[in-house]
């Protein structure tokens, strides 16, 4: 592992290289359905530095952009919080989040919960939140909605781009209907706009399908983030073993700059349902967000993982009908 | 019914192409290739050579037999070659000891054999025209020059009103003023006749003038569709506002990007370091910039 700085594709010096905390993710929310309100309410959220929002949420009534998501059952993309109505919303803008990502977990076509996230767009951080929605007359994949931060020609190309069936970083997951993580995605074949993305200085993508059964996939999510605005330290993508008694690591990605041994792990690291955030969100079927994950009461293995502290986890599960296929955790 | 034919009227479902050998392990070239065009749009492959362009267009034209998937044209299976789908060469190839107009000829007799001689006759004289060469019908090939020959070899595909038009680099051997004119009476046709049409070129610049849509295609072996770009020219085309418009270099940019990187990719997996280097028509804007992938990030498990 190069746990080196290293320069960005033009040589020239980073702009972040003296920003002690550039992360492009500020916050995460879990918001799920209240048994007696019928409304959605945040059960758990991590706020980092953004005080405000935090306090804001106590008690808070179901979220303007909640509601959005749960109605449509499509993932949403907010790229100007202003336009937001919402008390709580002043209080992000005011710890400086600038736009927000709204992803359904859908079980048996229904939303059952919404997993929110921050971002902020500081000077430097650079990354990408895209919407990939089906053409179903092409049988292909067409930007349903784009964030770009401070990308360039990136930006402006994605969006006359189309993916069909198993083209491109969205295909393949449409095909699998499996998330999807790819590390140095300027260097990885199934990234195909690699080039683009190299020069932008994005590092790692993250694939999140959203489908109603398997024949009908409402969305693809894909977050795109740099190595010096990470939008977690490490990504995991668990899988369901066949015989359904365990969940086993597939695939372990690694932020640049992050000391970990995730070739030791891959394949042997296994959880039962219930344990670790990743079982919990296999055997509930429903996203958790650990706010404090240094500090749990049964340690998780993936402090194990990674040697440098992970002071937060979300676990998504990528569900296809009733059936978990997948559960893709982030650690930051 | 009619409308939703149109807009799936062609389709490549998981189009695949492996050539068997000798050891048992077929040499995979073309795995799983998938692409939806509707009625008279333009459609351009590019990719690097040997990717398997041409391979997809032999098995669309029927002359090369399809692994497994499918292709359908106009709501029918493709089972082999058939004037419904008219095929253009880089090469036009005719028949030397044949006038312009009797190389026309050849397949409108086969195709129309029920309408008379005269009107078979007034068809070819009538696309000959059209690629201008009216005043050239009664010329052997000897006495026509390449791009000539090649306005022939249009005219000949033309003249059977296939339902769909394969060109396979047809103007990759011309000089760039015949090539620009060639375009352009390609693109007229098109527009008049709105026969769906795939190209198969080398030339970004080409694929950006003629098509409504480039789809380009990843490194072989088990080459696939890497990505569509959709093209927001409106039609018909005026080759100076093509080139003016704001976006034209970005989506030049975006295609030599795309070549760009899988030229690294297929030097990465021959065991070379990138070296990145003399790229391709590589635009201005993108000049001064090493865009080679370098760094360093873990990733186990990747099995994509």
């Amino acid at each position: 592992m190069n746990t080196a700085p290293k320069p960005v594709s033009n040589g020239k010096a980073d702009p972040m290289d003296d920003l002690s905390d550039h992360s492009l993710l500020r916050s995460v929310e879990v918001w799920k359905a209240c048994a007696e309100s019928q409304q959605f309410e945040c059960v758990s959220g991590h706020y980092k530095d953004c005080l405000a929002l935090s306090e804001s949420t106590k008690g808070s009534a179901e979220e303007p952009m909640i509601s959005e998501v749960r109605t449509s059952g499509l993932p949403r993309v907010f790229t100007d919080l202003s336009t937001v109505t919402s008390p709580r919303i002043e209080h992000a803008i005011a710890d400086g989040v600038t736009s927000a990502l709204g992803v359904p977990t859908l079980i048996g076509g229904e939303v059952s919960a919404v997993t929110l996230m921050y971002f902020s767009e500081a000077p430097g951080i650079v990354g990408a939140i895209e919407s990939w929605v089906p053409d179903r007359r092409r049988r292909e994949l067409t930007l349903g909605a784009g964030h770009y931060i401070n990308l360039g020609l990136f930006e402006k190309t994605s969006r006359c781009i189309k993916w069909p069936f198993g083209a491109g970083l969205p295909g393949l997951t449409w095909r699998t209907s499996m998330p999807q993580l790819v590390a140095g995605i300027g260097r990885s074949p199934s990234f195909i706009r690699g080039s683009d993305a190299y020069d932008a200085g994005l590092d790692v993508g993250v694939s999140l399908p959203i489908f109603t059964d398997l024949e009908n996939v409402r969305a693809i999510v894909l977050l795109l983030s740099s190595t010096h605005s990470p939008l977690a330290k490490v990504f995991g993508l668990w899988i369901p073993e066949s015989d359904g008694h365990n969940l086993c690591l597939e695939r372990l990605c690694v932020s640049e700059g992050t000391e970990a041994h995730a070739e030791d792990w891959v394949g042997k690291l296994k959880c039962q349902a219930f344990e670790g955030i990743a079982g919990k969100a296999w055997a509930s079927r429903t996203p958790v967000l650990e706010a404090d994950f240094a500090n749990t009461p049964t340690p998780e293995a993936m402090h194990r993982v990674c040697k440098e502290p992970l002071n937060w986890a979300l676990a998504i599960p990528s569900i296809v009908g009733n059936h978990v296929h997948a559960v893709c955790t982030l650690y930051g | 019914m009619y409308e939703a034919q149109d807009a799936r009227f062609v389709e490549l479902f998981e189009l695949t192409k492996a050539y068997p050998n000798p050891y048992g392990d077929p040499a995979l070239v073309v795995d799983r290739f998938n692409l939806i065009i509707p009625r008279g749009e333009i459609v351009s492959v590019i990719g690097h050579s040997g990717c398997g362009k041409s391979t997809v267009l032999t098995m669309i034209a029927g002359l090369n037999p399809i692994t497994s998937g499918g292709i359908v044209v106009a709501g029918k299976e493709v089972a082999g070659p058939g004037p419904d789908r008219a095929v253009v060469f880089q090469s036009p190839c005719l028949l030397p000891w044949m006038t312009a107009k009797q190389n026309v000829q050849l397949g409108v007799d086969r195709v129309y054999p029920n309408a008379t001689k005269n009107e078979r006759g007034q068809l070819c004289e009538y696309y000959l025209s059209r690629v201008g060469l009216a005043d050239a019908m009664d010329r052997y090939p000897r006495e026509l020059s390449g791009g000539m020959q090649q306005r022939v070899g249009i005219a000949r595909a033309m003249a059977l009103k296939p339902k769909m038009l394969l060109l396979d680099e047809p103007f990759g051997r011309l000089d760039s003023l015949t090539r620009m004119e060639l375009q352009d009476v390609v693109l007229d046709i098109l527009a008049y006749d709105k026969i769906t049409t795939v190209v198969i070129t080398h030339d970004v610049d080409e694929a950006i003038y003629m098509s409504d849509r480039v789809c380009m295609m990843t490194n072989g072996p088990a080459a696939t569709v890497g990505q569509v770009l959709e093209l927001p020219f409106p039609r018909p085309r005026v080759r100076a506002e093509v080139l003016e418009h704001p976006d034209y270099y970005d989506f030049r940019g975006s295609l030599i990007s795309f070549l760009q990187h899988q030229e690294f990719l297929k030097e990465n997996s021959e065991g070379v370091v990138a070296p990145k280097s003399q790229p391709l028509e590589t635009p201005a804007f993108l000049m001064n910039q090493d865009s080679t992938p370098t760094h360093e990030v873990a990733m186990v498990g990747e099995t994509v």
